[in-house]
């Protein structure tokens, strides 16, 4: 693995940054390794100082392999990873990261203190530190009452919270979390928000992975989208939906005395890519992409060709619509 | 050159000169302890007895030796080392056929000889008037103040009578003595020199690399020391010497003191917690209960058994014989144990999910290893020594008192021996996937080492072409050798041979075909190979 020092990247804010790491998982069959299946295949990834940044991609994007990478649980084939500008490895770095994966296990016979004395001890925290220092974050995590139970009686949802306690005793710098939501109840999600949010308030720079857009969306200063272990696109969450938006923005009409012939005049309208019409009742819904065209100019067209418009919804492009286009253009 | 080219060779050493003071003075003893050896006892026992001369004049032959041994007459001091092992050397009825002359021995076998040993002393045979057997070993350095003699007898070749002049060296038990109760104060200084010097130059140390390179040197040098003594007191300094120096070596460099210190103590955190749990679980209990049970009962039978109405039925003739014994039923259960509780370590942790978050934990994978292995160790470690103890110490009210360092070693070595099993079971649990894997795997491992082994020796004594089928096959030196070597491939084997070895004066001696040192080594290299191994098949894991 290459492996240097970068101050360049500390100076310019970039706290974590992957570069064209990579990564495979050998078949083997009898111990012989017969072929490889690449997971990552030269991923880059700058996730700035403070951020709460977003890492998306579909299923078997190499969102997992790429965590588990930074956390070190795998050993990435090439590239570097760097952490202010100095490579990971046991010894340094990775003492000032903290991880949440997506299935916490925890050993069921400890309380949650003595999980936390567990834990805490790789980091040196002294065993007063770590009761002072956790006591401060299981009532901030709602578990304050349940420090002396054993954990074999927890639900998920106090599981993920003890896990993310332990992620942050020992004051990481980064915060990696892997799908943090899946699994809780809404209650539980929207508490994990606010104390992410919190966090991040706080100067914790956060990398979530997420299959829930919204969550990215909402929660998310920065994101990067993966697939197939490249980076396809990597921006602010605003400036990636602007990008869309540009692209062209969906809206949905509602209209009355639609005649078949003015779809084909819809069409031939310059700044309109696609149109689709169906029979909404005694109403006909048309779904427009514009290319150019703004909704205004759109409803006026319809109203010159001598339709009835109801209703004129234009969508807000999502973070989802974003994943779908950048994902389709590598397909 | 000068006294000031002298004087200035000798402060360009700065730092180093303590430490080349004491290998002048090692030179200078070593010097001395040659000469000592040169003037009072014929060193080349092998190169005098190749001088003799066999004239024959009819029937009449004489054996004569040509050279004359020095220093000495007709009473000479003999230096040199036991090449067979004197129980495989002693005259009985039915090993020798009398009547015929031996061209090796330098004799005519006769009725006379039954109960006397003829040793091999480097090559040359010097008869002994009584049985050594037991007494002194094969590789032991001894000295023998031996007596010339001339005899005459008759034997028979080819039908014809004959008759044998002959001049050979005869002793008495008595006057065979181990050369370390002279070498031991030879070597014991040169040790303390290499110490001080070692030490003096720890004191003055500048350049770290150097300093390293020269502690491997004194670590070599106390390993040879102590190979080469025959006094335990020494042996075991020179060993200690030698360790600490090559901890030195490793413990030196300033940049790794904290990154080692760190690792080691979490390292001994996953240990606490391994063993915190190991100890309160249900299976460790019911094997505790168990081996238990089984140790302090042999430990009782074995005592017993020494008792002079009972010594035929379990064939136990003295108490290091019997304490060789436990060590065996120790090992073949307390390594069940051992294996047991380390079946699953990793697979559980993996199926739990427990293993992900330990290991984004600032650690090395090789950490995690050893930690579990210690905790692993404890778990079954601690309790096994109180049975072990508790065993003993019933054999010891029943039967007699086998050599300190025999118990010392059942006791610390059965330690040894079940981190071996752990760390093994552990290489095992690493590569499975399941815990049914994990279960077969140690299962295996444990019917191989402790129920299949002996079937091993049989099979491979046959294919080499010795006769199982005979009685008292096992008594024979080619089936003992075989034995011996394949026993150190089994850490349960090893164990046992460490505590014969230790019920011995020395660790010099040779254990039937195998020689003291090798069975050391067995001891050390057993753990941490398996330790090596797990360390490598867990930080493979990180490739995916």
């Amino acid at each position: 693995m290459l492996r240097f020092y970068n101050r360049e990247a500390a100076c310019n804010g970039v706290l974590l940054e992957l570069e064209d790491v990579q990564k495979g998982y050998p078949v083997r069959r009898w111990g012989r390794e017969v072929s490889r299946v690449e997971a990552l295949r030269g991923l880059d990834l700058s996730v700035p100082e403070g951020a709460m940044f977003g890492f998306l991609g579909p299923n078997g994007a190499g969102k997992t392999t790429a965590i588990s990478c930074i956390v070190g649980i795998l050993r990435a084939d090439a590239g570097a990873i760097r952490l202010d500008g100095e490579p990971l490895d046991a010894s340094s770095g990775r003492a000032e990261i903290g991880y949440l994966p997506e299935q916490v296990g925890l050993h069921g016979h400890l309380t949650a203190e003595e999980t936390l004395q567990f834990y805490g001890a790789f980091h040196g925290l002294a065993r007063d530190d770590i009761d002072a220092r956790g006591g401060e974050l299981l009532g901030q995590l709602g578990l304050a009452g349940e420090t002396t139970r054993a954990v074999r009686g927890f639900s998920l949802g106090m599981r993920k919270r003890l896990a993310l306690a332990i992620a942050l005793l020992h004051r990481p710098r980064l915060l990696v979390l892997d799908e943090p939501t899946s699994g809780l109840d809404p209650r539980g999600v929207a508490a994990l928000r606010k104390l992410l949010r919190q966090f991040n308030s706080e100067g914790l720079t956060i990398l979530l992975s997420s299959h829930v857009l919204a969550e990215v969306q909402q929660l998310c200063s920065e994101a990067a989208i993966i697939h197939r272990g490249r980076l396809v696109r990597q921006a602010p969450v605003e400036e990636l939906r602007s990008a869309v938006a540009n692209a062209g923005q969906l809206v949905t009409l509602k209209l009355g005395d639609f005649a078949p012939e003015m779809l084909e005049k819809l069409e031939a309208l310059d700044g309109v890519a696609e149109v689709s019409a169906a029979p909404d009742g005694r109403h006909t819904r048309l779904e427009v992409q514009l290319a150019g065209l703004t909704t205004a100019e759109l409803t006026s067209a319809l109203v010159d060709a001598g339709a009835l418009v109801f209703s004129v919804e234009p969508h807000e492009p999502t973070l989802e619509d974003v994943f779908l286009a950048s994902t389709e253009e590598e397909e | 050159m000068n006294r000031e080219e002298l004087q200035a060779r000798w402060e360009a050493l700065g730092p180093w000169q303590p430490l080349a003071a004491a290998l002048l003075a090692i030179l200078l003893l070593a010097i001395l302890h040659y000469g000592y050896w040169f003037m009072t006892a014929e060193t080349d026992p092998g190169g005098y007895w190749a001088s003799r001369e066999i004239e024959r004049d009819g029937d009449v032959w004489i054996l004569y030796l040509d050279d004359e041994p020095g220093p000495g007459g007709s009473e000479v001091v003999f230096r040199g080392t036991l090449v067979t092992s004197p129980r495989f050397s002693v005259y009985e009825n039915g090993t020798i056929k009398t009547g015929i002359f031996s061209p090796v021995d330098g004799l005519v076998y006769t009725e006379d000889l039954y109960g006397k040993t003829m040793l091999n002393l480097s090559g040359m045979p010097i008869l002994i008037h009584g049985n050594v057997s037991g007494q002194f070993f094969a590789n032991e350095i001894v000295t023998i103040r031996a007596t010339k003699v001339n005899d005459t007898t008759n034997f028979t070749l080819n039908g014809e009578n004959m008759t044998l002049i002959r001049q050979g060296w005869e002793a008495q038990p008595e006057d065979i003595a181990l050369v370390s109760q002279v070498d031991r104060w030879f070597f014991g200084s040169e040790l303390l020199a290499l110490i001080a010097g070692v030490w003096l130059t720890v004191k003055r140390r500048s350049w770290i690399g150097l300093l390293q390179a020269s502690y491997g040197i004194c670590g070599m040098l106390a390993l040879i020391n102590a190979l080469l003594t025959q006094n335990v007191l020494v042996e075991y300094l020179a060993y200690l010497t030698a360790l600490a120096a090559f901890g030195m070596v490793v413990w030196l460099p300033d940049q790794l003191r904290p990154v080692i210190r760190r690792e080691w103590e979490a390292a001994l955190h996953i240990a606490r917690f391994e063993a915190h749990r190991g100890l309160r679980s249900p299976r460790t209990i019911v094997l505790v209960l168990f081996f238990t049970l089984f140790i302090v009962g042999m430990g009782w039978l074995l005592g017993d058994l020494q008792k002079g109405e009972n010594a035929l039925l379990g064939g136990v003739q003295n108490p290091n014989d019997a304490l060789g014994q436990l060590a065996w039923f120790t090992f073949f259960v307390t390594a069940l144990a051992a294996v047991a509780v380390s079946l699953d370590s990793f697979v559980a942790e993996r199926d739990s999910g427990t293993l992900p978050l330990l290991l984004a934990q600032p650690l090395r994978r090789e950490t995690v290893v050893l930690g579990k292995a210690l905790g692993l160790w404890l778990s079954i470690g601690l309790p096994a020594l109180a049975a072990q103890l508790l065993g003993l110490a019933l054999m010891l009210r029943e039967g007699g008192q086998p050599a300190g360092a025999a118990i010392a070693g059942y006791l610390l070595l059965g330690q040894l021996m079940i981190l071996t099993f752990v760390l093994l079971q552990l290489c095992l649990a690493i590569v499975a996937r399941t815990g049914a894997e994990a279960a077969v795997y140690g299962l295996l491992v444990w019917l191989l080492v402790a129920l299949v082994w002996p079937l091993l020796f049989l099979a491979a004594a046959y294919a080499l072409g010795i006769d199982v089928t005979m009685a008292g096959y096992e008594q024979d030196p080619a089936y003992q050798s075989v034995v011996s070597h394949m026993g150190l491939l089994n850490p349960g084997y090893v164990y046992q041979m460490g505590v014969g070895l230790l019920a011995h004066r020395t660790f010099a001696v040779d254990f039937e075909g195998v020689s003291g040192w090798q069975v050391a080594s067995a001891l050390l290299l057993w753990p941490l190979a398996c330790l090596a191994l797990a360390a490598w098949l867990f930080r493979r894991e990180e490739r995916g």
